[in-house]
């Protein structure tokens, strides 16, 4: 993992999909945030403990662990209970986008994100000023 | 794989055990929320973590649990006893399902019927509810105006993102004549966004137009919650639809539609606007104490990571207090508006719990029981070694060393107690788990009986052994279903014999002389001594006279003979007796004892007392031919010397008088296959004036067996026999005493 321990603010991607996670780790690398990857829940939840992330971005359906379940087990823990989390999905129901949230995520995004919203929900997150291109 | 799976089923019975809580609390409170949240919580994991294998059956049983449930929630159908049947009867069967793939690894061939039987059953009630609503299920659908309103609408209501409270209202056209004015209701919405009224259908001619008739439709927007504005049309449900519904914020409707505009040139807060409504929003979700105190803390991050990335950081502690509930962080952003300046004064009102721990339900630790028992072996163990320890340092004679040995020795011992005792207690859980199921089997017998039975748990904090909880579950159920079965009248009867229609069933537990004991009593009919001694005598159980010569106590004792319950019939007598024999065993078998009381016409009351674990026995040691035993405390009833002479012997059989009642008596050595004590005994209770006798209580009745002597009480670890040694009838096991000897632990009811 090309990690760049520079200080930037570090996401930890979430998806059992190899393109999602390049996409994401290229957009958000290029906004200046360093990312992690798991390809399930159970992997997401051991990255997250080995290096508690600023932000997790989490898919839904995985397979071994959901994205629900990663988030409840992550909201269950007392270092990572309130890391924030965005959950994204292929699915644009209010019911789903309610699952997301009961789950423990803080925002809903429909996949496939568009580059400059998943940048700008992940400064939010993570505190990052809006106005600075690149790097936070 | 399998410890996801493991998991899956530890939190799938849990699951079902809370969701039949929260159902009986609703079946009895149909406006509790807090239980319909549960319950609906509930099915949705279940849905998401069964979807996680391949369950399908499970799955979809849930999924339609869940659309039932939401339609509860929703209030647009009510909780009814057909309902409540109907979801008992999903959660039954999950149970089952459930413990299937405990034990095989997989749902039963038959379960996709299964659960398609159970789904049409339930969406039955959700068509029922969807038709009550006048549209197709479904929140979005409901109200599809929602969705077509036009952007500045949109911005008007300001809750971009966020879930709010869709309004459709066609007042009856006569209205104006039943007092309602449909205005005025609005004004009771709370948090009113948008209103819009327009002609209901297409306005008639002027000429035909009745000016009397209310022809308009109202739809409206709240912010405030779906409970908060049903009370406003308390009057009228029956002609408007209230549901919640989210508005795509302005973001992520564009993000459903590509392309979208570039994030330079994105209206600046827009999205950080729409994700602290969110925010809010979240925290009014519903949800267990622990979830939404974690949820809380979440939000709070977040809401201050945005605040920062806005350019406004606020103090951490200070966000973390605002992220109380909705409305209090609604009014700390309102306070500080993205548009406006930097807030001039601090955050408003400080609620009183900045970020408090939640009261999270005390958690459990699941330990394995081997290693539990690993560690009560090695406790019992210790002790052994520590008592062997005190003569040792005797031996070593005067001086500092044995002084110093001697206080260490004195430390050891207490420190052993203590940690037997610790050790002990670990295994103890509260008797709420045998209690749980009560409720329901209470609700099901009674509605099957139509009889109305009221359940008073006492005592569930109660704690014991889990062995003992296993041994104390299929007792109690029987006792329970037994008492509305049998001991409590249907409501006629009980009316015409001046009772109140509804029976009270009392289930009472508390701890009492090292032991816990749990009653079982009912305000029915009672058992009829008379009527138990003909069924015995009919039974064949007893000659007529032999019925006869029974006390009263005794007969009704004779529930618990056994054979006497296999009739099919006994129903009749208005007493009880199924499976009572059964009752007995089980409770016999764990070292308790089972009393029964009942007064014809008032009630009877079904005592069960165990010991506290089945570890740790508490013992009498008694002596006979040079060796030890233990006799079990719980079913020793006194211990006394009896002169010779008062011991009556008719051929080899002997028997004493005891408070008055005749008491057979044997001897422990005759029982063991020992030759008899001729007067030379070793015990101080030889020498042919007196023989120590201990009380053995059985259910059968007394029986006095003597000892040569009897020595202390104590508490030892049962060690069941092993080996050839298991084929040993009469022995409930080994156990090793304090200071190190061992003794054999009787089982009187077999030796006997």
């Amino acid at each position: 993992m090309s990690a760049n321990d520079t200080g930037g603010p570090r996401v930890l991607v979430v998806d059992d999909a190899v393109t999602v996670r390049a996409f994401s780790r290229r957009v958000l690398e290029g906004a200046g945030f360093v990312v992690d990857e798991a390809v399930n829940g159970i992997e997401g939840l051991e990255r997250a403990m080995a290096v508690p992330p600023d932000l997790v971005i989490v898919d839904v359906n995985m397979r071994k662990m959901d994205g629900y379940t990663m988030l409840r087990v992550l909201r269950r823990d007392p270092v990572l209970r309130d890391v924030p989390a965005i959950m994204i999905s292929t699915e644009a129901k209010d019911s789903d986008r309610e699952q997301a949230l009961l789950a423990g995520a803080n925002w809903y995004i429909v996949k496939p994100p568009r580059p400059e919203v998943l940048v700008e929900a992940a400064r939010l997150l993570t505190g990052q000023p809006l106005a600075t291109e690149g790097a936070p | 794989m399998s410890e996801l799976f493991d998991q899956f089923v530890v939190e799938a019975q849990e699951l079902l055990e809370t969701a039949g809580g929260a159902l009986l609390a609703l079946e009895r409170d149909p406006a509790d929320r807090a239980s319909v949240d549960e319950l609906f919580r509930a099915f949705h994991t279940l849905k998401g973590a069964s979807g996680l294998f391949d369950m399908a059956p499970f799955t979809r049983l849930v999924h339609a649990g869940e659309d039932t449930l939401s339609l509860l929630r929703d209030g647009r159908h009510g909780m009814t006893p057909e309902l409540a049947d109907r979801l008992f009867r999903t959660l039954d069967q999950c149970a089952r399902w459930v413990a299937a793939l405990e034990d095989t690894g997989a749902l039963p061939a038959d379960a996709a019927q299964a659960a398609d039987t159970l789904v049409r059953g339930l969406s039955g009630v959700s068509a029922e509810g969807a038709a009550g609503g006048g549209e197709a299920a479904g929140e979005a659908d409901a109200f599809p105006w929602v969705a077509a309103l036009a952007r500045e609408d949109r911005d008007g209501v300001g809750m971009a993102g966020g879930v709010i409270t869709a309004i459709d209202y066609r007042p009856d056209p006569e209205c104006f004549f039943t007092g309602d004015d449909p205005l005025a209701l609005f004004r009771r919405v709370p948090d009113l966004r948008w209103l819009r009224i327009e002609p209901a259908e297409p306005l008639p001619a002027l000429a035909q137009m009745d000016p009397y008739r209310c022809m308009l439709r109202f739809r409206a927007l709240s912010g405030a919650g779906v409970e908060a504005v049903m009370p406003a049309f308390r009057s009228v449900p029956d002609q408007v639809r209230i549901g919640s519904v989210t508005l795509m914020p302005a973001a992520a409707s564009a993000m459903a539609q590509p392309p979208a505009k570039p994030i330079a040139m994105a209206p600046p807060g827009s999205l950080a606007a729409a994700m602290l409504e969110e925010q809010a929003r979240i925290l009014d979700l519903p949800g267990s104490a622990a979830e939404r105190g974690s949820r809380s803390a979440a939000v709070a991050r977040a809401v201050a990571a945005i605040l920062t990335a806005l350019g406004r950081p606020a103090d951490r502690a200070v966000v973390a207090a605002a992220c109380a509930d909705a409305g209090t962080l609604r009014r700390f952003l309102a306070d500080d508006p993205l548009e406006n300046g930097p807030p001039e004064n601090g955050p408003p009102e400080k609620p009183a719990v900045a970020e408090a721990r939640p009261a999270s339900p005390r958690r459990a630790l699941r330990v394995e029981p081997e290693r539990m028992d690993a560690l009560m072996a090695l406790v019992g163990e210790l002790s052994v070694m520590k008592g062997q320890l005190g003569p040792l340092v005797r031996r070593v004679g005067d001086g500092e060393v044995t002084r110093d040995m001697k206080a260490f020795s004195a430390r050891l011992d207490s420190l052993v107690g203590d940690l037997r005792h610790a050790a002990l207690r670990l295994r103890l859980l509260p008797l709420a788990r045998v209690f749980d199921p009560l409720p329901r089997l209470v609700r099901d017998t009674a509605r099957r009986l139509d009889k109305t039975v009221e359940l008073v748990l006492d005592g569930a904090e109660t704690e014991a052994d889990k062995d003992i909880l296993d041994v104390l579950g299929e007792p109690l159920l029987h006792l329970v279903r037994n008492a509305i079965d049998h001991g409590i009248e249907a409501p006629e009867r009980r009316a015409a014999s001046g009772k109140p229609p509804g029976g009270t069933l009392r289930v009472h537990a508390f701890q009492d002389k090292g032991g816990v004991v749990v009653e079982v009593s009912d305000d029915g009919a009672g058992i009829d001594p008379a009527a138990m001694r003909k069924a015995a005598v009919a039974k064949g159980l007893l000659t007529p006279d032999a019925a006869a010569a029974l006390g009263d106590d005794d007969a009704v004792r004779l529930v618990f003979a056994p054979g006497f319950s296999t009739a099919g019939s006994v129903s009749d007598l208005s007493g009880r007796g199924v499976g009572m024999d059964a009752v007995r065993t089980a409770v016999e078998r764990a070292g308790g004892r089972v009393e029964i009381a009942s007064t014809p016409g008032s009630g009877t009351r079904v005592r069960l007392s165990l010991p506290l674990t089945l570890s740790i026995t508490r013992v009498v040691v008694v002596e006979a031919a040079g060796s030890f035993y233990g006799i079990p405390v719980a079913v020793v009833g006194g211990v006394q010397r009896v002169p010779r002479a008062e011991i009556r012997g008719v051929k080899r059989a002997e028997s004493i008088v005891l408070r008055d009642r005749v008491v057979p008596l044997v001897r422990l050595r005759r029982l063991l296959g020992q030759p008899p004590d001729d007067g030379g005994g070793h015990g101080r209770g030889g020498g042919g004036e007196a023989d120590c006798v201990v009380l053995a209580e059985l259910s059968d009745g007394p029986v006095a067996v003597a000892v040569d002597d009897v020595g202390e009480r104590a508490d030892v670890v049962l060690r069941p026999m092993t080996g050839v040694l298991r084929g040993l009838r009469g022995y409930a096991g080994t156990a090793v005493l304090g200071d190190g000897r061992l003794i054999l632990v009787l089982d009187l009811r077999e030796l006997l």
